[in-house]
C-alpha cells in the first residue's frame, strides 16, 4: 500500500485538546430540550368524533349518534343506531400505551363493530425511524389493514397460538414496528370486547393465593410483606416548613385472602366468614394513622370512594359503599392502634390478589396551602404479594404482552445471535492474541478480510442489523423520556451489538468494530482491495488527503455526531432524516433500487470515495464513528510500541489510515485495528531493533509496555 | 375534619391501657388507692369508654326498653344509642303501625312491655340470626330479624297473661320459652274469679322458626325468671308466688319458693303422645306439670322469693337469687337427671347457697369463674367466686356500690361460653340524683364497669329513657346486618302481590290505579324527588300507597308523610313499603320525605288532592 509522499508534522501533544469540550457539550446537550410528546386524541364534534390534532374524520359507521363512555377509564366511543350500540371507535394508544421502535407508541385509530369484527384501522401517527425515509410508509399502512374484516377473538388467538394470519412479509426490516401494532390494536380491541361481552374474561394468569397458615405477630406480617408499610409526610404533600407535622397517610395494606394475613389479623372466625360472604372476590385492607383520610366523604352520597384506587396490568378498580367492610377489629397484640381501617372487597373478576397491583390515593386541593397552585396529588404504592404465599402459574396462556412478543423476537433469531456474539468473540480474541494472529502478513490479510466477508454475510446482507447512530438517538431520546429501554430488547442484533461496540471499544478502542465488524465499513474495505487485484497497478496506489486537509477533514464525523445529536434533542423526525447521510440504510435495509435518486447517487458517490481514498467515509464523515471515536478515548489496552518507533516510521508509513503519529504514538480515535503495525513490530526483517539488535541493543532494554 | 378526628386521639387507646393493665394496677396498689389489704399481684382493669370519633364501639348491647315497648341498641362501652327498634310500640320513625306490614305484626295494639332480650345462639355462641323479646303486657313475644335489626314477627301467646321471663334454646335455633308471670283462671271467662286453686301459670314453648306455639305446661305457683341450659335439655323458671297469693303478704308467705326445671325431652314425648289438654279456643296441647313427682317438672325448693336465674358459661351451674333471701342457690345441672329419676331429693340438687348480700336478684358471668350478684337492697354488685362457694368457703371477691337501686344485671357474652369477663352492665331502677332534674320522672341510671381487672370500676353513668329491663352484651362478630334490602325478601310479599295483581313492576311503575273506590298509588322515589307529584284520588276512596326506595346508595333513605293523614313512615334503600287508608277530606295536602336525603331535600314532595 502507498502513502502520502510528505512526513506528518508533529503532533505537539497526544491529548487532543478538542476533546473535553467535545464531552462537555454532549452532558449539556443531554440535559436541554424537553421531548415533544404531543398525542392525538378523539373528541366529539357536532355529534361526530374527529381525531385531533389530525382533524381527521374517520369514516366508520356513518349516521350514527356517538357518545363517549369510559371503558376501564379510558375514553372509548361509541356508535348508536335505533338506540343500539353498533360500533366502537377508539386510539390504540390511549388503551396501551406501549412504545413502538420510536420509543414512542404508534397511534392507530380503530373501528370495531359491536360483534368485535375490526372494521376500520387507520394510522394517524408514528414516529418510527425505519418508515420515515427508508421503508414507504404504506407498507405499515399495507400491513395494519390486514386487520380489518378479521374479529377480534380469532385475531388474538391466532397470535396467542402463534399462527397469525397477519402477513409480514411487507414489513421486515419493521417487525418490531409490526408486532407493536399488532398488540396495541389487539389490545384495545380485546378490551372494549370483553366490556361489551363479547369476549369473555380470561384470567390468563393462573397464578393464586396459596392457603399457607403460621402464626405471626404485627411485626412479622409486615417484615415478611404481607402487609406493606408506607407513609406519606406532610413535607412530601405541603413543603420542607411542614415536615415536624404528623404524616399525612400511614398506611398499612394487603390482600387479606392469604390466611397468614387474614387468620392472624382477623381471628380464624371471623376471617372464614369474611371470606365465605365473598367468595372469590380478593378483599383489600387498608389501615390508615396518617391524618389524611383515605375514605373522605365522597362516599356518602355520592356512594364512590373517589380518593382511592386499585389497578392492576391494564385494570382499574375503584370501589363503592357496598364494597365496604368497616366492621371488624385488629386482634393482634402487637398491633398499633389504627384510626381508620377498611377492608374494600374487590369485585372485578379480573384481579388476581397473587398478582403485583398498585394503590392509588388521590390528596385533594383543599388540603394543601391556597397559595400553591397544586390542585391535588396521586400517592401511588405497589404491591406484590410475596413469592412464600403463591402459587405460580402452571400455564402462561393470556394476553399479548411485551414480555412475550420479546420473547417470540429472540428465540426466533438466536442461531443468528450466537454466530454473530461468536463473530465478536473471535474479534476480540484477535486482539488479545494479535501478536500471534499477525505474526503472518499473508495470513493476516486474508483473516482480517475473511472475518469482513462474514461480517457483511451475517450483520449486513442476513439479519439487516448494521448498528446506527440512530440508535443513539432513540436510546438516548427513550432514557429522557422514561418511556423504558426494554425496547432494545425487541432488536436481539442492535441489542447485541451495543453491548459488544461498548465492550470492544473500552478494550481496544474503535478497532474491532470500526476495523472488523462494522458490514460497511467491511464492505468499503473490501472494494479497496478488489480495486488493488482488479485494475492495473498504476491504479492501484490510493490517493491520500493533503496533510493540511487531514488534520481538519478529521474532525468532522464529530462535528456530525454532536450535531446530529443536537439535532435529535429537538427533533427526532429531523435528526433521523439526516442521518440519512449514514448509507447503512440505502445498502443493507432497502436497498438502493428502493430509494430515491438523490440518495442513490449520494451512496453510489461514497463508494467512488472509497475506491479512491481508503475508507473515506469512516474517516471523514461517519457520525457513528466519532461517536466511537470518542468513545475510545477510554480504551484500556494500547497497542504496545518502542521507543525508537520515534526514528524509524516504517509503522507510521503503512498505516492506510494514518493514525500512527511522528512520534509514533498510536491515535486510537483513528485506528481501525488492522494489526498491520503489529505485524511489522514483531517481523525481524522490518522492524529495526530486531532487525540490528548489536546497533540498537541500547534500546532493548527500554521497550515499552503496552499501556 | 381528618384533623378534627385526630385532635381528639389524645390520651392512651383502650389498647394501650389494656398493654398496661398490670402495670396500672401495681402503680395503683403503691399509692395507696387500692388500700393495703390487696396484695401486690392483683391488677384493676385499665378499660376505657371512650370511643374516638370515627372508631366503632367493641361491643353491641341490646337493650330491652321496658315499658316503652321498644328494643334498644347500644354501642358498648361508649353507651351510645345507635337503633332504637320499634316492637311493640307505635312509631313513627319508621312507621311501625303505619305500615301495612307493621300493622299486620301489631294487630291493633300500641303499647307493649319488653323486659327480656335474648339472642339467638349455636351451639352456645351467638348465631346472628334472630333475637325474642317479651311484652309482659299484652302476653307476647317478638322476633327481630338481626339482618335488618327490625322486628319481623309477633306471636301472641294463648292462656295466659304476664309473659315475663323468656329464654332461646341455647344448643341450637329452635325454641324459645315463655313464662307467664301471672296465674289466671284456666278458663278465663270470669266466672270462675274466685276459684283460686284452679289459677294456673303455664311455660310455653314457641318455635323459634315459625313463630308460633307448639305446647304449654301448667305448673304450681307462678313462673317468674326464665333460662335455658346450654345443651337443650331443660329450661327453667322461677316462682316466687308458690302460695298463689293475690296480694302482697300472701305471695310472701313461704320461706321457700322454688325453681321450676322442664325436662324438655319428657315433656316433647308427652306432647307427642297426647297425654295433653286444650284451653278454650285455642288450639295449644297444653301438658298438666302440677302435681309433686311428675316427669316434666321438677321444682327444687330455694329460698324467699327467688327471682332471677342465669346458667354459668361452664353450663353446669344455675344460680338462682332468693330476692327476700340474702342468698343465691348454686344448682348442679348435672344433678337434674338424677333428681327427676327420683334418686335424690330436688333440694339436693342445691350445691351451695353462700350468703351474698341483701336483695339478690340476678347474676352474670366473666369466664374466670366469679359471679356478679346485683343486690336490689343493698344497691350494690357483689362479686363472688362459684367454685368456693361450692367448696363452702367465703366466696365474696369484691363488692361495690351502685346508684341506685340495682334491678338487672349483665357482662360482656355473659349469657353464652364464651364470657370474656369485659364489661358489666348495671341497670338501676333509681337515678335519684345523678344527672340534671328533669321533673318528677327521672331517667333510669345504667353504670357501666369495668370488670377487667380483680376489682370492679365504675366508668361510666348513662341516663335512658325508661326503662330498660335486661340487657346482653354481645361482641359484633355474630353480626352482619345488611346494608339495603332484597327485593325478594318475603317481608314485601303483600306488595308484589299487589303488584303482579295490577299488572305492574314493583320499583318501576309511578302510577295510580283504581278499581271501584279502591285506589292503589306505585310509587318510587329516587333523591330528591318522588316519581309522582300528584296523585289524585276522590273523597272516600281507600287509597294504598306502595312506594319503593330506588338509591342505590348506603344510608339514603326516604320517608313518606302525608298532611293531616296521620301517615309517616321511612322506607331504606331497595326497600318497599306500602300503606292503606282512606281520603276522608276533600282538599290539597302536600306529601313530602321526612328522611333527609339531599340538598333539594325540602322539595321533595308532592300534591294529594282528593276531589
Amino acid at each position: 500500500m502507498s502513502r502520502a509522499p510528505t512526513i506528518p508534522p508533529r503532533i505537539a501533544s497526544q491529548k487532543d485538546p478538542g476533546m473535553p469540550i467535545l464531552l462537555a457539550c454532549l452532558v449539556a446537550l443531554a440535559l436541554a430540550a424537553e421531548p415533544l410528546t404531543a398525542q392525538s386524541y378523539l373528541e366529539l364534534r357536532d355529534g361526530r368524533p374527529v381525531c385531533l390534532p389530525q382533524q381527521h374524520l374517520p369514516t366508520s359507521f356513518p349516521g350514527a349518534t356517538w357518545q363517549q363512555i369510559d371503558v376501564d377509564g379510558k375514553p372509548v366511543f361509541e356508535a348508536h343506531r335505533d338506540g343500539e350500540a353498533v360500533g366502537y371507535l377508539f386510539l390504540s394508544h390511549q388503551l396501551d400505551d406501549m412504545v413502538a421502535y420510536s420509543g414512542k407508541p404508534l397511534e392507530i385509530l380503530v373501528a370495531m363493530t359491536a360483534d368485535g369484527l375490526i372494521e376500520r384501522v387507520d394510522l394517524i401517527d408514528h414516529h418510527e425511524p425505519i418508515l420515515l425515509v427508508g421503508i414507504p410508509e404504506q407498507v405499515l399502512h399495507d400491513y395494519i389493514d390486514q386487520y380489518e374484516g378479521r374479529h377480534i377473538e380469532r385475531l388474538l388467538r391466532e397470535n396467542i397460538a402463534g399462527e397469525s394470519k397477519i402477513s409480514l412479509d411487507g414489513v421486515s426490516g419493521a417487525t418490531v414496528t409490526a408486532l407493536v401494532a399488532d398488540q396495541v390494536v389487539f389490545t384495545g380491541a380485546r378490551i372494549i370486547a370483553q366490556q361489551i361481552g363479547v369476549l369473555a374474561r380470561e384470567s390468563g394468569q393462573a397464578a393464586r393465593l396459596n392457603d399457607h397458615f403460621e402464626p405471626l405477630q404485627w411485626s412479622q406480617l409486615t417484615e415478611k410483606g404481607l402487609l406493606r408499610h408506607v407513609s406519606l409526610s406532610a413535607a412530601e404533600v405541603r413543603g420542607d416548613e411542614h415536615a415536624s407535622e404528623e404524616d399525612w397517610l400511614d398506611l398499612h395494606y394487603g390482600i387479606v385472602n392469604q390466611p397468614s394475613l387474614g387468620i392472624n389479623l382477623l381471628g380464624e372466625e371471623v376471617y372464614r366468614s369474611l371470606v365465605a360472604d365473598y367468595p372469590g372476590h380478593s378483599l383489600l385492607l387498608l389501615l390508615n394513622n396518617g391524618s389524611y383520610s383515605f375514605r373522605g366523604s365522597g362516599f356518602v352520597r355520592g356512594g364512590i370512594f373517589d380518593r382511592l384506587q386499585v389497578t392492576q396490568g391494564l385494570e382499574i378498580i375503584r370501589f363503592r359503599d357496598s364494597d365496604y367492610h368497616y366492621q371488624f377489629r385488629i386482634l393482634l397484640e402487637d398491633a398499633p392502634p389504627i384510626h381508620e381501617k377498611a377492608i374494600y372487597i374487590v369485585r372485578n373478576d379480573a384481579f388476581n390478589g397473587a398478582m403485583p397491583w398498585e394503590l392509588e390515593v388521590l390528596v385533594t386541593e383543599r388540603f394543601f396551602d391556597s397559595a400553591k397552585s397544586k390542585k391535588f396529588m396521586h400517592f401511588k404504592t405497589p404491591f406484590e404479594m410475596p413469592a412464600e404465599y403463591v402459587i405460580a402459574p402452571e400455564v402462561a396462556f393470556g394476553e399479548l404482552g411485551s414480555q412475550s412478543m420479546t420473547a417470540r423476537i429472540w428465540s426466533g433469531k438466536i442461531l443468528w445471535i450466537g454466530l454473530y456474539i461468536a463473530l465478536w468473540a473471535i474479534v476480540l480474541l484477535s486482539f488479545a492474541f494479535r501478536v500471534r494472529i499477525s505474526k503472518n502478513r499473508a495470513f493476516l490479510d486474508t483473516f482480517h478480510l475473511a472475518i469482513l466477508v462474514c461480517s457483511i454475510l451475517l450483520l449486513g446482507i442476513g439479519q439487516k442489523g448494521q448498528p446506527s447512530v440512530v440508535n443513539i438517538f432513540t436510546f438516548v431520546d427513550v432514557l429522557r423520556s422514561g418511556s423504558g429501554v426494554g425496547i432494545f430488547l425487541t432488536e436481539p442484533f442492535l441489542f447485541v451489538s451495543w453491548l459488544c461496540i461498548t465492550v470492544g471499544t473500552l478494550l481496544w478502542g474503535r478497532g474491532p468494530f470500526c476495523g472488523w465488524i462494522c458490514p460497511f465499513g467491511g464492505l468499503l474495505e473490501i472494494l479497496h482491495f478488489l480495486r488493488s487485484k482488479l485494475l492495473p497497478h498504476r491504479w492501484h496506489s490510493s490517493w491520500e488527503m493533503p496533510d493540511r486537509w487531514h488534520h481538519r477533514l478529521k474532525y468532522i464525523p464529530y462535528v456530525t455526531f454532536i450535531g446530529l445529536l443536537t439535532v435529535s434533542l429537538f427533533s427526532l423526525h429531523l435528526a433521523e432524516m439526516l442521518a440519512e447521510m449514514e448509507p447503512f440504510k440505502t445498502t443493507w435495509l432497502v436497498g438502493v433500487t428502493n430509494r430515491p435518486w438523490y440518495l442513490g447517487l449520494y451512496w453510489a458517490w461514497l463508494l467512488i470515495l472509497g475506491l479512491v481514498t481508503v475508507r473515506s467515509f469512516c474517516r471523514y464523515l461517519c457520525p457513528l464513528g466519532g461517536y466511537l471515536a470518542i468513545l475510545s478515548r477510554f480504551q484500556l489496552f494500547k497497542l504496545p510500541r518502542r521507543n525508537f518507533c520515534t526514528v524509524c516510521k516504517i509503522c507510521a508509513k503503512g498505516c492506510s489510515t494514518r493514525a500512527i503519529d511522528d512520534g509514533g504514538n498510536i491515535d486510537p480515535k483513528t485506528c481501525f485495528g488492522c494489526l498491520e503495525c503489529t505485524n511489522h513490530m514483531n517481523d525481524p526483517k522490518v522492524c529495526p531493533p530486531l532487525l540490528r539488535s548489536d546497533l540498537w541493543e541500547d534500546y532493548h532494554e527500554s521497550d515499552r509496555a503496552s499501556a | 375534619m381528618e384533623n378534627s378526628e385526630q385532635d381528639q386521639q389524645d390520651g392512651l387507646s383502650r389498647r394501650d391501657m389494656l398493654k398496661i393493665g398490670g402495670l396500672g394496677g401495681l402503680a395503683l396498689t403503691a399509692t395507696g388507692m387500692i388500700g393495703s389489704t390487696s396484695s401486690s399481684a392483683e391488677t384493676q382493669g385499665g378499660l376505657s369508654t371512650h370511643v374516638a370519633p370515627g372508631e366503632l364501639d367493641e361491643y353491641y348491647g341490646f337493650w330491652s326498653g321496658g315499658q316503652s315497648g321498644e328494643v334498644r341498641i347500644m354501642g358498648l362501652p361508649s353507651m351510645r344509642v345507635l337503633k332504637r327498634i320499634p316492637v311493640f310500640n307505635f312509631d313513627c320513625t319508621y312507621g311501625h303501625g303505619v305500615t301495612n306490614y307493621t300493622k299486620g305484626l301489631l294487630n291493633g295494639k300500641k303499647t307493649g312491655d319488653t323486659h327480656h332480650f335474648h339472642l339467638s345462639y349455636k351451639d352456645g355462641w351467638y348465631d346472628g340470626q334472630y333475637g325474642f323479646v317479651n311484652d309482659k303486657a299484652q302476653g307476647r313475644l317478638a322476633r327481630i330479624r338481626l339482618d335488618f335489626m327490625e322486628t319481623d314477627a309477633i306471636c301472641e301467646i294463648p292462656n295466659c297473661q304476664g309473659t315475663h321471663g323468656i329464654f332461646p334454646s341455647r344448643h341450637t335455633l329452635k325454641d324459645v320459652y315463655c313464662n307467664s308471670e301471672f296465674a289466671t283462671p284456666i278458663d278465663n271467662n270470669g266466672k270462675t274469679a274466685d276459684d283460686i286453686a284452679n289459677y294456673v301459670a303455664l311455660h310455653t314453648c314457641i318455635d323459634a322458626r315459625k313463630m308460633v306455639p307448639k305446647w304449654q305446661v301448667a305448673v304450681k305457683g307462678n313462673l317468674d325468671l326464665c333460662a335455658t341450659d346450654y345443651d337443650g335439655k331443660y329450661s327453667m323458671g322461677t316462682c316466687y308466688n308458690s302460695e298463689k297469693g293475690t296480694n302482697l303478704a300472701e305471695m310472701m308467705g313461704n320461706d321457700r319458693d322454688w325453681l321450676a326445671v322442664f325436662n324438655i325431652a319428657a315433656i316433647e314425648k308427652a306432647v307427642a303422645d297426647g297425654k295433653t289438654i286444650t284451653i278454650g279456643d285455642s288450639d295449644v296441647p297444653v301438658l298438666d306439670g302440677r302435681v309433686d313427682d311428675n316427669p316434666y317438672v321438677l321444682y327444687i325448693p330455694i329460698p324467699n322469693s327467688p327471682h332471677g336465674v342465669n346458667v354459668d358459661p361452664t353450663g353446669r351451674y344455675a344460680i338462682c337469687s332468693g330476692k327476700l333471701s340474702p342468698t343465691c342457690s348454686v344448682i348442679d345441672l348435672q344433678k337434674i337427671d338424677s333428681a327427676f329419676g327420683g334418686s335424690i331429693k330436688p333440694r339436693d340438687c342445691v350445691v351451695a347457697e353462700p350468703e351474698v348480700g341483701l336483695g339478690p336478684l340476678h347474676t352474670a358471668f366473666d369466664g374466670r369463674g366469679n359471679a356478679y350478684t346485683s343486690l336490689f337492697l343493698d344497691s350494690a354488685v357483689v362479686k363472688w367466686d362459684i367454685a368456693k362457694a361450692v367448696a363452702g368457703e367465703n366466696p365474696i371477691v369484691d363488692k361495690i356500690d351502685i346508684h341506685y337501686q340495682i334491678g338487672h344485671i349483665n357482662a360482656s357474652n355473659s349469657e353464652t361460653k364464651r364470657a370474656d369477663g369485659q364489661w358489666l352492665i348495671s341497670l338501676n331502677k333509681f337515678s335519684k340524683d345523678r344527672f340534671l332534674s328533669v321533673g318528677p320522672f327521672h331517667p333510669e341510671n345504667e353504670q357501666l364497669i369495668d370488670i377487667s381487672g380483680d376489682k370492679m370500676r365504675i366508668v361510666h353513668d348513662s341516663a335512658t329513657h325508661s326503662e330498660p329491663h335486661d340487657a346482653v352484651i354481645a361482641s359484633p362478630e355474630p353480626f352482619k346486618p345488611k346494608k339495603r334490602w332484597d327485593p325478594a325478601d318475603a317481608k314485601f310479599e303483600f306488595e308484589r302481590k299487589l303488584a303482579a295483581k295490577h299488572g305492574v313492576q314493583l320499583g318501576a311503575a309511578n302510577q295510580v290505579i283504581r278499581d271501584g273506590s279502591k285506589v292503589t298509588v306505585f310509587m318510587t322515589s329516587v333523591a330528591p324527588a318522588f316519581g309522582l307529584t300528584e296523585i289524585r284520588v276522590q273523597q272516600g276512596d281507600e287509597v294504598t300507597l306502595v312506594l319503593t326506595n330506588l338509591d342505590q346508595v348506603d344510608d339514603l333513605c326516604h320517608g313518606f308523610c302525608l298532611s293531616h293523614h296521620d301517615i309517616n313512615f321511612g322506607v331504606a334503600p331497595s326497600e318497599t313499603v306500602s300503606t292503606t287508608f282512606t281520603a276522608d277530606t276533600a282538599g290539597v295536602f302536600w306529601y313530602y320525605c321526612p328522611w333527609f336525603c339531599h340538598a333539594l331535600h325540602l322539595e321533595m314532595r308532592g300534591r294529594f288532592i282528593v276531589s
